[in-house]
């Protein structure tokens, strides 16, 4: 038995995602997430060069950051991180400043328009504390995303960790993200400015 | 690195909208005024006294205003006093509602104390509130420069931009009440005009300077080189280039050399509010465009309307809080001691 306190990460095995978007559509069924925003989100693209052209996925959510620039700069306190480093809005306190939202380097964050505070994935912190599984994970067809404790080193988690090469978004941000991706593609992962040139937005 | 073809992303909004570009402008202006009405009480500058009066109230205009606006443009605004005492040491959000509670009230007493004519207590005084005024104009600086992956926004010359800009802004704020409304204002005096022409020129100098060295630094990253692209060549092209540097600094600098008249200082004093207030539009929305994650351009929601109002709002306060500041505290206060002010109020 581990003397550690659960730390919950998730691991996304972007090999095996299929891109069905059931994650998406489960998880604004179980938050409620207002129309136009969203928990978690799948982005797209086409790489590579024919013959050798594939789909890239990559599935977005909170990253729940170790060092998470939306606790650091919330001015009520209102992003608490749980003993499971989970962190969540506070709906009592959050005053809808929107700082947080400009300081998430991941866009992981909305204003709820019907309730005027801040909102995210808190990687539904309801069900995982009455033992379930995040909605996004149970509803997963191809089992890409999996959820569970980093300090169990028998966890599903800690066994994929282990076993492959792992990403996290962003890392030159430094903010020590706790979701890891299996075989990021990097046309998604980085933002090319070149793009954005060339159709004239920038 | 693979040129790949986006098919699906979501488009996210921006988060500081328009209402925070006016506050940003309004609260920049209310600590120049307040920087600029100590001159004469404070650092002895005696062409620079009749300024006093009129620059603090005008002071006090501009920040209700803003603070008004920040609390509208809250998700939550019946929330705001939570701000008071939940207070989180490393936001500078947290420390921006203690500057402005104490800026607004170190204002007032100020205002106090200048009609009252005590000189030694208006001198303790002013100093606290030059404290806090260039505290204000820094922190909203800050309040961008410590949200992180913004290019144009995380630079320590930032906080320090925006207080210069906030002192160009105040600078020509006094001067558009002193050509277009002396009455009201009771800005009637032309002592002071030679020095503010003068210190306009140098303040705008130095806004350009800061200006540029923070653009030069920004190649140093692609998300900086775009961020650039964004605003001189992109779709901030005519607000950045025509608006903030043409016509909001280069004019007025040209303007101020070729005439010393009284109307092309007011021209060119209309014309770097404009330039300032493009500069906090640019650095605050321009910020936010590009995006952070994926391709897709981020989105402003919501238009302008509320941001007219305030606007319109400020106006009128700046233009008559004075004359009201005057009636209100020469009726309350005894006329022993408003008759032994030497510098009585000019309306």
């Amino acid at each position: 038995m581990s003397t550690k306190a659960n730390k919950y990460v998730m691991v996304i095995d972007l090999r095996k995602c299929v891109g069905c978007h059931a994650c998406t559509v489960k998880c604004k069924m179980e938050n409620d997430v207002p129309e136009g925003h969203f928990r978690t989100w799948v982005v797209e693209a086409d790489v590579g060069v024919y013959p050798n052209v594939t789909r890239a996925k990559l599935p977005r959510l909170c990253n729940h950051c170790d060092d998470a620039p939306c606790v650091t700069v919330c001015p009520v306190n209102a992003n608490k991180r749980n003993e499971h480093g989970i962190i969540s809005v506070d709906k009592d306190s959050c005053i809808g400043c929107r700082y947080c939202i400009a300081a998430c380097p991941y866009d992981a964050r909305y204003l709820n328009p019907e309730t005027g505070i801040a909102d995210k994935c808190d990687f539904c912190l309801n069900r995982v504390e009455n033992g379930l599984m995040p909605a996004c994970v149970s509803t997963c067809i191809t089992h890409s995303r999996v959820f569970g404790d980093i300090n169990d080193p028998n966890s599903e988690v800690s066994k994929l960790l282990s076993k492959h090469a792992t990403q996290v978004l962003n890392p030159e941000h430094g903010t020590q993200p706790n979701v890891y991706y299996i075989g990021l593609d990097a046309t998604l992962s980085d933002t090319n400015f070149q793009v954005l040139r060339d159709k004239g937005a920038v | 690195m693979a040129n790949g073809n986006l098919i699906l992303d979501v488009q996210h909004q921006i988060p500081f909208g328009m209402m925070i570009v006016f506050y940003i402008f309004i609260a920049g202006m209310a600590a120049g005024l307040f920087i600029f009405s100590s001159l004469g009480p404070v650092f002895g500058m005696k062409k620079m006294q009749p300024l006093a009066k009129p620059a603090s109230v005008m002071a006090l205009a501009a920040v209700i205003p803003g603070v008004i606006a920040l609390i509208v443009d809250l998700g939550q605004p019946l929330r705001f006093f939570k701000l008071m005492y939940r207070f989180n040491p490393s936001s500078a959000m947290s420390w921006g509602t203690y500057i402005l509670t104490i800026f607004s009230l170190i204002t007032m007493g100020y205002i106090y104390f200048l009609w009252k004519g005590d000189t030694r207590r208006i001198k303790r005084v002013g100093i606290a509130g030059l404290v806090a005024a260039v505290s204000l104009g820094l922190y909203t600086g800050f309040l961008i420069a410590l949200a992180p992956a913004h290019p144009l926004w995380n630079s320590a010359l930032v906080p320090v931009l925006f207080l210069v800009s906030g002192l160009v802004s105040g600078l020509s704020m006094i001067s558009v009440g002193a050509i277009f409304f002396p009455k009201l204002t009771g800005l009637t005096s032309n002592s002071a005009d030679e020095m503010m022409h003068k210190m306009k020129g140098w303040f705008i100098a130095l806004e350009l300077v800061l200006l540029v060295s923070h653009l030069m630094a920004l190649f140093v990253s692609d998300a900086g080189r775009a961020v650039f692209h964004h605003l001189a060549t992109g779709d901030k092209m005519f607000s950045f280039v025509i608006l903030q540097i043409g016509m909001g600094m280069v004019l007025p600098i040209v303007l101020l050399l070729v005439s010393k008249s009284k109307a092309m200082m007011g021209i060119s004093s209309i014309l770097s509010l404009i330039g300032v207030f493009a500069l906090r539009y640019n650095m605050i929305i321009g910020g936010q465009e590009l995006p952070r994650t994926g391709q897709m351009m981020r989105t402003l929601e919501g238009g302008w309307g509320a941001t007219v109002i305030f606007l319109v709002l400020s106006v009128i306060l700046l233009i008559f809080l004075p004359t009201i500041v005057n009636k209100v505290i020469n009726k309350f206060l005894s006329p022993s001691s408003s008759g032994r002010d030497t510098q009585k109020h000019a309306v």
